[in-house]
């Protein structure tokens, strides 16, 4: 294997990478609703999924063998089955990220994150009421 | 016959139908949408670069199955719309799920069921 053949994977880690901090630093809280993503991506995954598998088949795009795994799930690689996690991932961080600055400003998104206890007044329960883990 | 064109408009339609008669979660009324929607498809125009630059490309158009526009770094322009259904479907079925989906504009500050329910 050539690092070549690891480049749409590693597009798609940079995707996962650069998308994170929303998580952790503004505080978008999509990683920490595990069953609400899974009842999210499942029904997208299996629509944008079958789509591939029809595109695939009929001829409507390939992939280079330089700068893919040659790994693959029936006919499809599995970089696209990573494209079809990450991309609404991506999306859905995006937007509660939004969300977050939105309702409570960009220094008290900021507070909600994991640098929130280096900005002067620590945040309180009360304060945030997102503080509190949520189960689902 | 344009098939990546044809299927991705349908697909465009299908999604917003999809969310306006029967997901309803009125992310097309909240600005939180369209802002994301936004980021995503400025961040698409690297992504997609990467992957369809045709000095050295990853995934490979034929040509017969889309309008032959490309854009950017050689994304067919059919991308951005496959894109934004992808992006879509997710975000309803994600708003969806929320205790007071349906409601217009932006949230209040969530309840005690929105931290229960997730």
């Amino acid at each position: 294997m050539r690092l070549d053949q690891f480049q749409y994977l590693i597009v798609m880690a940079l995707c996962v990478a650069v998308t994170l901090p929303l998580e952790f630093v503004l505080g978008a809280r999509v990683y920490r609703r595990p069953r609400r993503l899974l009842r999210t991506m499942v029904p997208t995954f299996a629509a944008f999924v079958a789509w591939d598998v029809a595109a695939i088949r009929l001829g409507h795009w390939t992939f280079s063998p330089t700068y893919t795994t040659g790994w693959k799930v029936g006919n499809i690689p599995v970089e696209e089955l990573t494209f079809f996690v990450v991309i609404p991932l991506c999306a859905l961080l995006s937007f509660e990220a939004v969300r977050q600055v939105q309702r409570l400003g960009w220094v008290g998104a900021l507070r909600s994150g994991v640098l929130g206890r280096f900005l002067s007044a620590p945040v309180t329960a009360a304060a945030d009421p997102r503080s509190t883990e949520e189960l689902v | 016959m344009p098939w990546y064109t044809v299927l991705t408009l349908l697909a465009v339609v299908a999604v917003v139908a999809a969310e306006l008669l029967w997901i309803r979660s009125g992310i097309f009324r909240r600005s939180a949408y369209w802002i994301a929607v936004g980021i995503c498809c400025a961040f698409q125009i690297p992504v997609d670069g990467w992957l369809t630059k045709l000095s050295s490309v990853i995934v490979i158009y034929n040509p017969e199955v889309f309008s032959g526009v490309r854009i950017f770094w050689d994304s067919p322009v059919e991308d951005w719309g496959f894109g934004f259904a992808l992006m879509t479907l997710a975000l309803a079925l994600w708003v969806r799920q929320e205790p007071e989906a349906g409601t217009t504009g932006d949230r209040p500050a969530p309840s005690v069921e929105d931290r229960v329910r997730g």
